[in-house]
C-alpha cells in the first residue's frame, strides 16, 4: 500500500481497529473473572438482550455511550482494518438499525420476528479506565419469522463503563462461527 | 475422443436432450414457473450451466503465491484454483484420483502438495500425482487416471474463469462487449491494480438461483423493494442510488450477450458516485485525512465506492458496488451468495479503509429486503395452477446496438429475456465435457507399452 499519511482521522480509525482487535485477543490470554464483578454484570448483559427480545428498541439504544462500536467480524479471526465485516457499526449506525426495526416498508423485517438469547458463561474484568468493565458471555439466538426458524451461537464481548450507578455500554462484538459457512440474511441482528 | 467413461480421455455429452422442453418452458415474453421449481432441471443446470459453459471461479490476487489456493465449488463440483509451483493458475478438482476424498477441508491456504487423507496419495498443485504411498499394491494404476482432475481455466486481467466443456468457446469472445466493461471496472483502480480480499460475506436464502439474475439489473425492484434504504438515505439527506425515479432517470441497462448485462447508473448520478453515499462509520475521520494531505479529490472519493455499474457476468459473477457477488446454486431451492470485497492497492490508505465499511451498508439495510422477495417469488411459485411469469416489461421499446443487444431504460427486462435465453441455449442440448489431467499420455490407454512405472517418479 502507499506510503501511510500521518493524518489524525486515519490514526483515530486505525487506533479503534488496533482496539477491536486486542479485545478479541484478550479472551486468550485473559486472567481468571472477577465473581463478583461477573455476576453484576451477567445481570446488565440478560437486561439487555431482554430489551431486545421485546423490541425495546429505544430504551436498548439509550443504554449506548455516543462512542458505541458495535462489531459483527466474519470469523473471529477478522481484522477490522484488512477485513470486511458484517456490521461495524458507529452510533449512528445503531440509530439508523433501530429506525429500520419500526419501519413497516423493511420487507425483511416485517412482519416481525422473535428472537430469544440464552447467554451463559459470564465473565468480567474490571479495565484499565477507573468504571471501565470488559466482559465476555457465551450466546445462543433463536430466531423466528414467518415459518422459518434460525438458530446460532457464538460469543459476545461487550465493553461496559459505570457512569451515575448505572451501566452504560460503548461496545458490543458478536463472534459467530456459523457465518463462515452462510447463513439467512442477519438483518435484524443486534 | 472417446465416449468410453473408463477412458481418460473421455469426452462425454450426458442427460437427455431437452430442446423442445426449454423452447416450452422459456417463451418471449414468459417464462414457466418450473425453471425455478423443478429439481430434475436443476440437476442439469448443475452440468450444463455450472460446468458447460465458463463460470467465474476466483481472482489471481487470492492466490499470490506459488502454492497457494482457494476451495470454491463450479455446480456440485468441489474444486480449487490453484498457483503452481512455476506460478501457473490451475482448477483442479478437490477430489483424490484414488476414492474420490476431497482432499482440502479449509477454505484457503499455501502447500506445495496437496495429500489426501484417506490413503496417502499426494498431488502438486499442478495435479501431478507425487507420492503413492505403497505403490507396488496399486497393480493397475495406469489402466486408470491418477492425476487430479483439471477444469480449463483461462484468466482475463487476472479474472480467473473455468470450465468443464471438452471445447469451450475463447473466453474472450463468450465475453463479447462484457470484456469492454470489465476494463472499465479494472481500470478505474490506480493502475489497474486490484485485490480480491479472501474472505466472503455469505449468505443463504431460501430461493432459487436465478432469483438474483432476475433482480440483478432490475431497474424498478429498487423504488419498492428498497423502500427503506431509500427512506432511510432521506433521513440522511442523501438520494442514494437507488432512489431514483425509475420513469426519468437517463440510466441505461445493456445486455451483452451470452446472457450478461450492465446496468449503468452513471448517467442518473452527475455529481458522481459519491454523492450517492449516506453518513458511514469513520466516514468522516477518513475524508479529514484525505483533506489533510491533500488528496480529498472527487476521483479518490469516487474510487470510494463502487462504479456504478452494475456488471453481471453470466452465470454467476455479479458486480456490485466494491463487491463481486458470486451466485452459488445449492439446491433448487436454495442459494448461496458469496461477496467478496475488492481494495485498490495503489490508492491511498483511506480508500481502502473506507471500502471495508461501505459495502457493509447496503449488506444491512438493502441486501435483506432483496433476499426477502426472492423467497417471496419461490414461495409464490409453489401454485401450480399459476404456470406463467411475466418478463415482457419494457419488450416495445428496447433498442438494438451494433452486436445486436438489446439496450433498454432501467424498466425494461430486457437482461432477463436476455439471461433466458442463453440459459435456453445452454440446457437445450448435452453439452460434451472433459476432465483434464497433467499426463493424460501416461496412462495405460493411451499408451499400452508402458506399465508399472511408478507414479512418484515423476514423468
Amino acid at each position: 500500500m502507499n506510503v501511510v499519511t500521518a493524518a489524525e482521522g486515519v490514526r483515530k480509525v486505525r487506533a479503534l481497529y488496533e482496539s477491536l482487535r486486542g479485545d478479541v485477543a484478550f479472551l486468550r490470554q485473559a486472567p481468571p473473572a472477577d465473581p463478583v464483578l461477573s455476576a453484576e454484570i451477567a445481570t446488565v448483559l440478560a437486561g439487555e438482550a431482554r430489551l431486545l427480545d421485546t423490541r425495546a428498541f429505544d430504551r436498548w439504544l439509550a443504554l449506548w455511550d455516543p462512542d458505541a462500536c458495535y462489531w459483527v467480524p466474519l470469523s473471529a479471526d477478522g481484522d477490522p482494518e484488512h477485513d470486511q465485516a458484517l456490521f461495524l457499526d458507529d452510533y449512528r449506525r445503531l440509530t439508523e438499525r433501530i429506525w429500520r426495526m419500526g419501519d413497516t416498508s423493511a420487507w425483511a423485517l416485517v412482519p416481525y420476528g422473535d428472537a430469544v438469547r440464552v447467554i451463559g458463561s459470564v465473565e468480567a474484568w474490571a479495565g484499565e479506565a477507573d468504571g471501565e468493565v470488559f466482559a465476555s458471555s457465551t450466546l445462543t439466538i433463536q430466531y423466528t419469522r414467518m415459518q422459518s426458524l434460525f438458530v446460532t451461537s457464538g460469543r459476545q464481548i461487550h465493553r461496559l463503563r459505570r457512569k451515575d450507578n448505572t451501566w452504560r455500554l460503548s461496545r458490543k462484538i458478536l463472534l459467530l462461527p456459523a457465518q463462515a459457512g452462510g447463513t439467512p440474511h442477519l438483518g435484524w441482528l443486534l | 475422443m472417446t465416449s468410453d467413461s473408463l477412458r481418460p480421455d473421455a469426452v462425454i455429452a450426458r442427460g437427455p436432450d431437452l430442446t423442445a422442453e426449454v423452447a416450452h418452458l422459456v417463451r418471449e415474453d414468459v417464462v414457466h414457473r418450473r425453471v425455478y421449481t423443478d429439481p430434475e432441471l436443476f440437476e442439469i443446470e448443475m452440468d450444463r450451466v455450472f460446468g458447460g459453459t465458463w463460470c467465474y471461479i476466483g481472482h489471481e490476487s487470492e492466490v499470490p503465491q506459488p502454492g497457494s489456493f482457494v476451495r470454491r465449488r463450479l455446480g456440485r463440483r468441489e474444486i480449487l484454483l490453484a498457483r503452481t509451483e512455476a506460478g501457473e493458475i490451475r482448477g483442479l478438482l478437490n477430489r483424490c484420483t484414488h476414492r474420490g476424498t476431497t482432499l482440502v477441508g479449509e477454505d484457503r491456504g499455501c502447500r506445495n502438495r496437496l495429500t489426501c487423507p484417506y490413503h496417502g496419495w499426494a498431488f502438486a498443485l499442478d495435479g501431478k500425482l507425487l507420492n503413492l504411498p505403497i505403490a507396488h499394491s496399486y497393480d493397475k494404476l495406469y489402466e486408470r487416471p491418477f492425476d487430479l482432475g483439471q477444469l480449463k481455466v483461462e484468466s482475463y486481467r487476472g479474472f480467473v474463469f473455468g470450465t468443464m466443456a471438452a471445447e469451450p468457446p475463447d473466453l474472450r469472445a463468450w465475453l463479447g462487449p462484457a470484456a469492454m466493461w470489465l476494463d472499465e471496472h479494472i481500470d478505474r483502480h490506480p493502475q489497474g491494480a486490484l485485490r480480491v480480499l479472501p474472505t466472503a460475506v455469505r449468505q443463504e436464502y431460501r430461493a432459487n438461483w436465478k432469483m438474483a439474475w432476475d433482480n440483478a439489473a432490475d431497474g424498478i425492484h429498487a423504488t419498492f423493494a428498497h423502500r427503506s434504504y431509500n427512506l432511510l438515505g432521506k433521513e440522511a439527506e442523501t438520494d442514494t442510488v437507488l432512489a431514483r425515479n425509475p420513469n426519468t432517470t437517463p440510466m441505461i441497462s445493456r445486455t451483452l450477450g451470452h446472457g450478461h448485462c450492465v446496468v449503468d447508473q452513471r448517467p442518473g448520478i452527475p455529481a458522481g458516485p459519491w454523492s450517492t453515499m449516506r453518513p458511514l462509520p469513520t466516514r468522516n475521520d477518513l475524508e479529514a485525512s484525505l483533506r489533510d494531505s491533500g488528496q480529498r479529490t472527487r476521483e479518490n472519493l469516487d474510487l470510494m465506492t463502487g462504479s456504478m455499474v452494475n456488471l453481471s457476468i453470466f452465470p454467476n459473477l455479479i458486480f456490485v458496488g466494491n463487491q463481486m457477488m458470486i451466485v452459488e446454486p445449492m439446491a433448487v431451492n436454495h442459494t448461496r451468495l458469496s461477496y467478496y470485497l475488492v481494495l485498490a492497492d495503489q490508492a491511498p490508505d483511506e480508500v481502502n479503509l473506507m471500502r471495508l465499511r461501505v459495502d457493509e451498508d447496503f449488506v444491512s439495510f438493502g441486501t435483506p429486503d432483496d433476499l426477502e422477495m426472492f423467497e417471496r417469488v419461490q414461495e409464490g411459485l409453489a401454485t401450480v395452477e399459476e404456470e406463467w411469469v411475466d418478463i415482457s416489461r419494457g419488450d416495445h421499446a428496447d433498442t438494438f446496438d451494433e452486436h445486436g443487444h438489446a439496450v433498454g431504460d432501467i424498466a425494461s427486462e430486457a437482461p432477463i429475456r436476455a439471461y433466458l435465453a442463453e440459459w435456453k441455449r445452454l440446457m437445450g442440448s448435452p453439452i460434451p465435457t472433459t476432465v483434464r489431467r497433467s499426463r493424460i499420455e501416461s496412462a495405460k490407454f493411451m499408451n499400452p507399452g508402458r506399465r508399472r512405472q511408478a507414479a512418484a517418479s515423476g514423468d
